[in-house]
């Protein structure tokens, strides 16, 4: 494998070995017992750098908020944790990223088997074209998780623990896209939980919902933690201080890049922030 | 400032316009239609469709033998053709930018712009000449080659179409990009893929020049892919040139059939894709 500079990570591409500055065989970092734990790591795209060296340990079973201005770098870092930033051709990426241990950006890590351990919520519902059944049941059969009675037990499961069971369950051969909105983003969750993720990524899940589905998902939300630790990016800033117990804030400096201001439980972050930029940012004076 | 009657001129003027534009390009079609119901219509009969065809001076007979041949090119020709260019397509679609990509969509441009009677010709060098003879299965290469164009370019167009977010879905569910390739872009753009193939079906379906020297003709009834097969075009062709006016009522005839069988594929596309886009939007 060839050298590349210091602390810089590429993307695996089809075909190429991904060039890394962490050695094959990192150690197993438990320190902090963080869920994800992310040390000095950023993001550049080509020559921009996006995210400036984050250094952020997300408790485990609990629900963190990435809040901050648009551009600020939380959508980026939220897509790092699941490697969904792989598919862009000039990302490239620096420092470390752990998951309950096991290192994200690491030669001959399996992206797939990390994809399955983190699930993602993406901001506008996109269920597959195919029936609600067909949609939950997609994961487990991809990792061949379950098969005939079990799977169907367990796709009923999924749909009720986001509870969309007793609106669907007379329908489970329909098509997704008949489901109102609110019901698809939560067929979504259903399906993301059907590979059975230690962690789930929320890209602003609520921004395409109406009121009263927004409060559906932020119910569901709470009764998934602490099995599951919950991340989720949102400018809604009642929406972080309602779900969230721990809340991140990023900032965008003069060059374009986002940085983490300061990251904490929810309550201090909203009552006594440290940072001048975060308390006018809650304000509502600026961003 | 302009008047009012002067701005309800101009849009009679232009309305008018339109209307004569669109009687330009469909009275031809309409035209088409009409001479060849009128003319070959008239001459079909049960045994057009079920006899083989007689020699001059002798009633009755049919093209059989041709309507059969000319559904197996086409049969044979979308085996062979379809499944290199729904890949072709969709390996377009997913490497944009990339050199290679560039030089297939290229390839594909400059394949749809040749003339047909020239594939026909380069098939014949490839195919016929090594094979020693004229073959169905040469005939289906030629014809696959006339398709493949059209059918790579619908396959990227449709697998555009699918939203990138049900891709990025499919591979946040840890599914490797085969899996996610294969079920959710390919899936998604059935349809349009399906409406692609029957419109290159349907125009393969009329092309005479790429069967001259590949799939040649043939007087008798024959199913080998090793044999010379006969055609509706080529049937058509041979009996139009010929100085009989017997034989001229037998190529409007063949003629009807062929354009029926041309509609009919449009339609059985319009049927299998109505209402179907949607689900993809």
């Amino acid at each position: 494998m060839k050298e590349d500079p210091p602390m810089v990570a590429q993307p695996q591409l089809p075909g190429t070995q991904p060039s890394l500055d962490l050695k094959a065989e990192e150690p197993r970092l438990d320190a902090s017992g963080a869920c994800v734990h992310c040390d000095g790591f950023g993001v550049s795209y080509g020559s921009f750098l996006a995210l400036r060296e984050v250094n952020l340990a997300i408790p485990p079973g609990q629900i963190t908020a990435f809040m901050g201005p648009s551009g600020c770098g939380k959508s980026t870092l939220l897509r790092s944790i699941n490697r969904m930033n792989d598919t862009v051709p000039s990302a490239r990426f620096h420092g470390r990223m752990h998951l309950n241990g096991d290192p994200i950006y690491a030669p001959g890590v399996n992206v797939m088997r990390l994809r399955k351990r983190v699930g993602m919520v993406f901001q506008k519902p996109n269920p597959f074209p195919a029936s609600i059944y067909e949609n939950v049941a997609w994961g487990p059969r991809v990792h061949r998780l379950y098969r005939g009675d079990d799977l169907r037990d367990h796709v009923e499961s999924c749909l009720r623990r986001a509870g969309l069971w007793d609106e669907v369950k007379d329908k489970l051969r329909l098509n997704a896209m008949s489901l109102s909105g609110g019901q698809q983003q939560r067929l979504c969750l259903a399906r993301a939980l059907a590979v059975e993720p230690e962690v789930l990524l929320m890209d602003e899940p609520c921004s395409a919902l109406d009121p009263i589905a927004t409060f559906h998902v932020e119910e569901l939300m709470r009764h998934l933690v602490p099995d599951l630790t919950i991340i989720i990016v949102t400018h809604n800033l009642q929406q972080a201080s309602r779900v969230s117990q721990q809340t991140a804030f990023f900032w965008i400096d003069e060059s374009r890049t986002g940085h983490l201001v300061e990251s904490g439980p929810t309550e201090q972050i909203f009552q006594t922030p440290r940072d001048e930029r975060t308390e006018r940012y809650i304000a509502g004076r600026m961003g | 400032m302009y008047s009012e009657t002067f701005r309800r001129l101009v849009n009679a003027l232009a309305l008018g316009l339109c209307t004569l534009t669109c009687l330009l390009a469909v009275v031809p079609l309409l035209a088409l239609l009409f001479q060849v119901i009128h003319l070959g219509g008239a001459q079909l009969d049960w045994a057009f469709f079920t006899q083989m065809p007689k020699p001059f001076g002798e009633e009755g007979g049919g093209l059989v033998n041709a309507i059969l041949g000319s559904l197996m090119l086409i049969l044979l020709a979308s085996a062979i053709g379809v499944p290199a260019a729904v890949i072709a397509g969709t390996y377009l679609a997913r490497s944009v930018g990339s050199r290679g990509a560039f030089w297939v969509r290229y390839a594909a441009d400059v394949l749809s712009g040749t003339p047909s009677i020239v594939v026909g010709v380069v098939v014949y060098e490839l195919v016929v000449v090594p094979m020693q003879g004229f073959s169905a299965f040469s005939g289906g290469i030629a014809l696959a080659l006339i398709m493949l164009p059209t059918v790579v370019r619908t396959t990227e167009e449709m697998i555009r179409m699918v939203p990138h977010t049900l891709y990025e879905a499919a591979l946040a569910l840890g599914a490797p990009e085969y899996r996610a390739t294969w079920s959710v872009l390919l899936k998604g753009a059935r349809t349009g893929i399906i409406t692609g193939v029957m419109l290159a079906a349907a125009r393969i379906a009329g092309e005479t020049a790429p069967l001259l020297f590949t799939a040649f003709n043939n007087q008798y009834w024959s199913t080998k892919l090793t044999q010379p097969i006969a055609s509706l075009p080529v049937a058509i062709y041979n009996y139009a040139i010929s100085p009989f006016e017997e034989w001229h009522h037998k190529a409007w005839a063949g003629s009807f059939v062929l354009v029926m069988l041309v509609l009919g594929l449009s339609i059985v596309t319009r049927l299998v894709t109505r209402g179907k886009y949607e689900i993809i939007q």
